[in-house]
């Protein structure tokens, strides 16, 4: 996934019809984190920039030619986290957009109604919200499921769980803590709500699975340098940071040497195979631990975001 | 001896550290079950052996602040005295708990005291 810098000049220019009261997002041809991410997230933070009491946000499809279960699963933590501050938002689509067929496919017009009220089923319905706490029940559903279109029949995945749960931990206990940075107020109002998304995607006949979780918070870059201000040396590093952090050389904001393990169990289920293609999205940084290269994002996510993969190459925890 | 399987007697789905983190918490399994099992095998003068395999899996805080508060309550000696771990799906988690979660919780309380 290399993040493309193309100009950006050719969105958002006629976005805003009404700021008062209506802003139309409209979603760029290629609507994809691995063909384009910097568009992805010029979308992703216009959604979050919308967000005010009383406002309508219409996300327009009508041009979209190339989706991905990632690009889609950010933008509907944000349609949702917008939803839960009051803000209604609205999904435009047409019979001649191009993807349309890979959007419905997906399940995100599943949280839409249309003019009858009536909702557009997926084969995809999975999307796990969660309100301020763990529901690692859940979780360790959707893996099971995902260890049957992989494998044929349904399994734990006690690396992947871990994982898991250590993201959900961490958004409900670190990632939401009051700004006056961008984004402010989706931020702040958010922090009383403490939401997390993970998103399951699966291709049966590639026999894969793309899992995406996601909080929009403060980001873990930003938490990290919070919460170990004066322990970290490489200050201006960010790469270094996630990678220390990972490998749990910032131990435990507590100091006790028996915590501070979450990110490491992260990486834990990496390094043993259990899932691969992970990577991480985080306060303008796009990291990918399979080759440990770091890219700088000219748009910024205020929020985490991981993305990995579930295939016959994972070769740990598939008994 | 005595024995503590997590998988049948506390749940399948183990959660993150504290009960407000969300259900089946460590913190929860400690006060529910980990300490009243360890009492009485200490009482008995015998062994508790937690299984934990057949979960679907661990956050590190769930055994962190689990194993870590048994450590703290009854002393590190007692605990690795008394205290027999099964971990076959995940050898490392019992790695964890006897190289660093339980004899790193007492320098906590050491540390603790001498702050305080």
């Amino acid at each position: 996934m290399k993040a493309r810098r193309r100009g950006l000049d050719n969105i958002g220019k006629k976005d805003i019809q009404n700021p008062k009261t209506e802003v139309v997002v409209s979603v760029p041809a290629i609507f994809s984190t691995t063909v384009d991410l910097e568009q992805v997230l010029y979308v992703v933070n216009k959604s979050k920039s919308s967000a005010a009491k009383d406002r309508k946000v219409i996300i327009d499809f009508a041009n979209v030619e190339i989706v991905n279960a990632a690009a889609l699963a950010l933008l509907l933590s944000v349609v949702n986290d917008l939803n839960t501050l009051g803000v209604r938002v609205q999904c435009k689509i047409s019979e001649n957009t191009l993807a349309k067929d890979e959007i419905i496919e997906s399940g995100f017009l599943e949280h839409f109604t249309n003019h009858l009220g009536e909702r557009t089923p997926g084969k995809n319905k999975i999307f796990v919200k969660g309100r301020g706490k763990t529901d690692q029940k859940r979780i360790a559903e959707e893996i099971r499921a995902a260890m049957k279109t992989v494998y044929g029949a349904e399994d734990f995945n006690q690396p992947m769980q871990g994982a898991v749960v250590e993201m959900m931990a961490n958004s409900v206990n670190h990632a939401f803590r009051r700004t006056f940075k961008r984004n402010a107020y989706f931020i702040n109002e958010l922090s009383k709500k403490k939401r997390w998304y993970l998103s399951v995607v699966h291709n049966h006949t590639e026999q894969q699975v793309y899992f995406t979780f996601v909080d929009n918070g403060l980001g873990l870059l930003q938490t990290i340098r919070r919460r170990f201000f004066g322990r970290i040396k490489e200050i201006f590093d960010d790469k270094s940071v996630l990678q220390k952090a990972f490998e749990g050389e910032y131990g435990s904001s507590t100091k006790q040497k028996e915590r501070g393990h979450g990110l490491p169990t992260i990486l834990s289920a990496f390094d043993k195979k259990s899932l691969r293609n992970l990577k991480i999205i985080t306060n303008g940084c796009f990291y990918s631990f399979e080759n440990q290269q770091l890219d700088k994002l000219t748009n910024s996510f205020e929020g985490t975001a991981y993305f990995w993969t579930l295939d016959k190459k994972c070769t740990y925890g598939n008994t | 001896m005595a024995t503590l399987k997590i998988s049948k007697d506390f749940t399948e789905y183990p959660g993150a550290r504290y009960i407000t983190d969300g259900p089946f918490s460590g913190e929860a399994f400690f006060n529910e079950l980990l300490r009243e099992k360890f009492d009485e095998a200490l009482r008995a003068n015998v062994i508790l052996t937690v299984d934990l395999d057949d979960t679907a899996g661990y956050a590190s805080s769930f055994l962190s602040e689990s194993f870590g508060r048994l450590a703290q309550e009854f002393g590190v000696d007692s605990v690795k005295k008394h205290l027999k771990i099964i971990s076959r799906q995940e050898p490392d988690w019992k790695d964890r708990i006897l190289n660093d979660y339980i004899p790193n919780a007492s320098k906590r309380q050491s540390q603790a005291f001498v702050n305080a």
